[in-house]
């Protein structure tokens, strides 16, 4: 067996060090991962918070750019579509191109867009109503409300709904009626 | 001879046939993303934006999803819009300016260039009001038959009935012109969703636009958007395949049939989508 030589502990001690420094940076960078804040995003309504965040950590060694969260890009498919067209009662075959989906005739149109989700129907027959008594900002919001329970559509998203008017049909600005009012859920 | 006759309508009637069914419209479109130089630059902003907006983009998005359907006359961005071409622009089917708008002052909106009619391709703070940078209405007279303005305050008469009045005489044979009574927010992607549903769902040209404007003007971060339609009573459920045929008049030769379409409020949430 060869002797140890003052060569061999000086590479032997460096090594040492090395493996030390490299499980102590490694458990580092680690608890430093598990300090990051929980992922806080405002629910509908609430405020989106201030933040202020000072720098005083020294990156010298890390990328330039990291990813911190991820959105998913959700695929709303053909079937998905199709039940929400259900839920809402629609008939009728449903087209697509390469923006939308879509069901247009001459009783309702509704578009749902493939990039964002945002979708819309259009009822001829409501479209159709005269103007009558308009209900008072608690009662659209009921209305909305009942209707969405009552096609399955209703969740907790719809917490924050506000209630504007539709005017037109005067000459001048002055003389223009509300046409209907309408909801509109500020998520 | 008889024949060749017979076969000259055989082949030109089912021809002629197609045609009608081609919708052969056609676009102007004016747009203005860039606000800054060098030089100098436009002081209208919010807050700390950048005075740039993504007017060009917008129009190069409406026209790439409506160039099937809507043959383009002109398309001219940045410092190729200049208030003298907004004013003298050729009759289109579709015109679309997008870029700054501004109350000018009580009686008059205008639709604010960055570049000079006859000068510099550019302006600062202190040439807000020259006059050849702002196409303003008591100067418009629009005959296209749509007049969409994806901008801040065209249709914005703050109760004043000289404006009104002012806003009301850019129809000089428009069906209806489609816009904002208030400050909006541009984003160039409305452009695409409000072809989709003009050109590819056969929407009316009023509800493509609250179909599209509804879902993207929730963004500011303060105040609500007011979209608004004004037009001929006889055009109001025009689309791109069926209208109204008789002659339009102007707002002067006929004001009692001009009306407001409609006018609608959209919240803001200040949440980008």
């Amino acid at each position: 067996m060869k002797k140890l030589t003052k060569k061999h502990l000086a590479v032997m001690s460096t090594a040492f060090i090395l493996v030390c420094s490299t499980i102590v940076g490694v458990s580092y960078h680690n608890s430093s991962i598990d300090k990051l804040p929980e992922l806080n995003i405002p629910m509908p309504g609430s405020e989106i918070p201030n933040i202020d965040i000072t720098n005083t950590a020294s990156y010298n060694d890390l990328n330039n750019e990291a990813m911190v969260y991820k959105f998913k890009k959700i695929n709303n498919t053909i079937s998905d579509v199709e039940n929400l067209t259900n839920k809402l009662g629609l008939k009728g075959n449903i087209k697509s191109d390469d923006a939308s989906y879509f069901l247009n005739d001459n009783t309702v149109k509704f578009g749902f867009q493939k990039a964002t989700g945002n979708w819309h129907v259009y009822l001829q027959d409501a479209l159709n109503q005269k103007p009558g008594v308009v209900p008072s900002e608690e009662e659209c919001k009921k209305i909305a409300i009942d209707y969405l329970k009552e096609k399955g559509l209703y969740n907790e998203r719809f917490s924050n709904i506000t209630v504007a008017s539709s005017t037109g049909g005067g000459n001048t600005e002055a003389t223009c009626t509300v046409q209907h009012p309408y909801t509109h859920n500020t998520i | 001879m008889k024949k060749n006759l017979i076969m000259f309508f055989v082949t030109i009637v089912p021809l002629f046939a197609f045609s009608l069914n081609t919708y052969a419209m056609s676009a102007g479109y004016l747009g203005i993303d860039d606000y800054t130089s060098v030089y100098g630059s436009c002081s209208y902003t919010s807050g700390a934006d950048s005075p740039d907006r993504a007017g060009a983009s917008y129009v190069t998005n409406l026209k790439n999803r409506i160039s099937n359907y809507y043959t383009t006359t002109y398309f001219n961005t940045d410092s190729s819009v200049v208030e003298y071409n907004i004013r003298n622009a050729s009759k289109v089917d579709l015109f679309v300016y997008s870029g700054h708008g501004i109350a000018l002052n009580s009686t008059d909106n205008a639709l604010h260039c960055f570049a000079r009619s006859f000068g510099n391709t550019w302006h600062n703070s202190s040439m807000e009001a020259y006059s050849d940078v702002n196409a303003i209405t008591t100067d418009c007279s629009f005959n296209h038959n749509y007049v969409l303005t994806y901008a801040c305050h065209w249709l914005e008469n703050g109760t004043n009935s000289q404006k009104e009045a002012n806003i009301w005489n850019t129809f000089g044979g428009t069906r209806m012109t489609l816009g904002y009574a208030s400050t909006m927010y541009l984003d160039s992607r409305e452009g695409d969703v409000f072809g989709q549903y003009l050109v590819n769902y056969d929407y009316t040209y009023q509800n493509a636009f609250w179909t599209a404007t509804q879902y993207y003007q929730v963004q500011r971060t303060s105040g609500d958007t007011i979209a608004r339609v004004m037009g001929y009573q006889n055009t109001m459920n025009d689309t791109m395949s069926s209208f109204y045929t008789g002659t339009i008049p102007t707002y002067s030769s006929s004001p009692s049939s001009f009306v407001y379409y409609w006018t609608r409020t959209i919240p803001h949430t200040g949440v980008n989508l």
